[in-house]
């Protein structure tokens, strides 16, 4: 069995003569939890499809549970679960109808968990699909990826549209179904909260780059913002590497900086500051800063 | 094998209004050929059956080409593939139910016509071995016209390029029937048939598996 659920060498994307996914590669280990962050348009959903095999890569490999994702095979499409982003269930079927048609084709249905997910939801069978609301497709669509027992969920923007209670409630589901079960989850959102809740590495594309890909407490621990007051006005220039952003107004300066270490701190010290005073950074924040236009690249685990 | 049914039995159940009308068309075109067998002679039968050949078959070819056309279409706009093969489906099997549920389709229509031809040349017309030859080779050529245009409509359906297509297909499905006018019935027509099924298949499938969903 593969050590890596999910594994991208190099991938890239050209959709119209765009590029969509510029070398990306990635390894997401079993029983991880993990996040992918972007903004619109960041290459998140196209990097899922092209997982699936749903979309062809113009460069680079993909591989899901060991087996190459142009090829995958009917055995190893039944050890993963997905939620499309926008819930793409067929619309005009009626909800029997699809849960007919997906546990017939499944390799093997939780008929038991299926049957408590229906029921915690009230999801009505005898309605068509494009008759119910968004939350309850979501939900739908949830219960479906979980009845086969997936080894691999993979969550495209699923809360996408849902109210805060309904994200919640599918949040903690998805979490304690999968969890409990030592599943691995692959989970894309530009919600950071729900992020920052459940996932135990995150990665974060920017215009088709993976910048960050990295343990939620070390990116936390690597990125710094400090406030910084200087005797006199702030200098133009700190001579320090990979700031993330600066913003200076007379003696203050707000600087955020990516792996902060000893020697950046003694550089720092040239300048004797009055007082330098570390500002936590929600995830959000860290987002803001690392999505932000000519973002200097926060190294992967491996170069730390 | 269980997958493959359910695939074939769920295109079937989306399509079923081609079902019900090639039914519909084939117990129609046994109530003709029956009329035309009690109010006619037998050498006014067969040629009247033979003249309207032509025309019937074009309008088979649409028919067909429709409901391969309405087969891709629907996939391409509802996403159907994409929901189905994050299931344990291959884009082979989809395509293969797709295919073998348009086979079902033709014979459907076919197969009863077929037999209650037979029925009919058996009490209607003498025992000549020309008429009983041409029965055989009538399904062949009628059976692999009306699968060629479907195969038109399969790979026109699956076109993003709508209008050139659709012009360009509909074209060939006019023009593949008249293959019966200029080659006759037999052998030669079925092996250019085939392979026309063969090619369009073909590129329909290629189309299809290299696509994004």
């Amino acid at each position: 069995m593969p050590d890596n659920v999910i594994e991208m060498e190099n991938l890239v994307k050209y959709y119209d003569g765009r590029c969509i996914l510029d070398g990306v590669s990635l390894a997401v280990p079993r029983g991880c939890i993990y996040g992918l962050l972007g903004r619109n348009g960041s290459g998140k959903t196209t990097m899922i499809r092209i997982l699936l095999g749903l979309e062809p890569p113009t460069r680079g490999h993909t591989f899901v549970l060991g087996e190459d994702s142009m090829r995958l095979s009917a055995k190893t499409h039944g050890r993963v679960g997905y939620v499309a982003e926008g819930h793409q269930l067929i619309q005009r079927y009626k909800v029997r109808r699809l849960v007919d048609l997906c546990r017939g084709l499944s390799l093997q249905w939780n008929e038991e968990l299926f049957g408590h997910l229906m029921e915690m939801f009230r999801l009505p069978r005898d309605r068509r699909i494009k008759e119910l609301s968004a939350g309850m497709r979501a939900q739908l669509n949830l219960a479906l990826a979980m009845a086969i027992d997936p080894e691999l969920l993979i969550l495209d923007d699923p809360t996408l549209g849902l109210d805060t209670v309904a994200r919640r409630q599918f949040l903690e589901l998805a979490i304690d179904v999968i969890q409990r079960q030592g599943r691995t989850i692959l989970f894309s959102s530009h919600i950071l909260g729900d992020v920052e809740r459940i996932a135990d590495r995150i990665g974060i594309l920017v215009a088709g780059r993976l910048v960050v890909d990295c343990t939620l407490e070390q990116l936390k621990s690597r990125i710094k913002r400090l406030r910084i007051i200087f005797p006199t006005q702030a200098p133009d220039d700190l001579y320090l590497t990979e700031v993330v952003n600066r913003q200076a107004q007379g003696r203050e300066m707000v600087l955020t900086v990516a792996n902060w270490n000893p020697q950046k701190q003694a550089i720092l010290e040239t300048f004797h500051p009055d007082n330098c005073t570390e500002l936590p950074m929600t995830l959000e924040d860290i987002f803001i800063e690392c999505t932000r236009p000519a973002t200097a690249v926060v190294p992967q685990e491996s170069e730390v | 094998m269980r997958r493959f049914l359910i695939l074939t039995g769920r295109e079937i159940r989306d399509h079923a209004g081609y079902f019900v009308a090639a039914v519909l068309v084939s117990a129609l075109a046994i109530g003709l050929l029956t009329s035309l067998a009690l109010e006619y002679s037998q050498k006014a039968m067969v040629q009247i059956s033979v003249a309207g050949l032509i025309p019937e078959t074009i309008m088979l070819g649409l028919g067909f080409y429709a409901f391969g056309t309405g087969q891709m279409y629907a996939d391409r706009t509802r996403n159907l593939s994409a929901f189905l093969t994050a299931l344990p489906v291959g884009r082979g099997q989809i395509f293969l139910a797709r295919v073998f549920a348009g086979v079902l389709g033709l014979l459907l229509f076919l197969v009863p016509l077929t037999i209650a031809a037979a029925v009919l040349l058996e009490l209607r017309v003498p025992p000549v071995p020309l008429y009983r030859g041409l029965l055989p080779d009538l399904f062949a050529g009628v059976f692999l016209t009306c699968l060629a245009c479907y195969s038109i409509g399969l790979y026109a359906g699956w076109s993003s390029r709508a209008v050139l297509v659709t012009v360009g297909a509909l074209l060939l499905v006019v023009l593949v029937p008249l293959l019966l006018v200029i080659k006759g019935f037999g052998a030669e027509l079925v092996v250019i048939l085939l392979l026309f099924v063969t090619a369009s298949l073909t590129a329909t499938w290629y189309r299809f598996s290299s696509s994004s969903l």
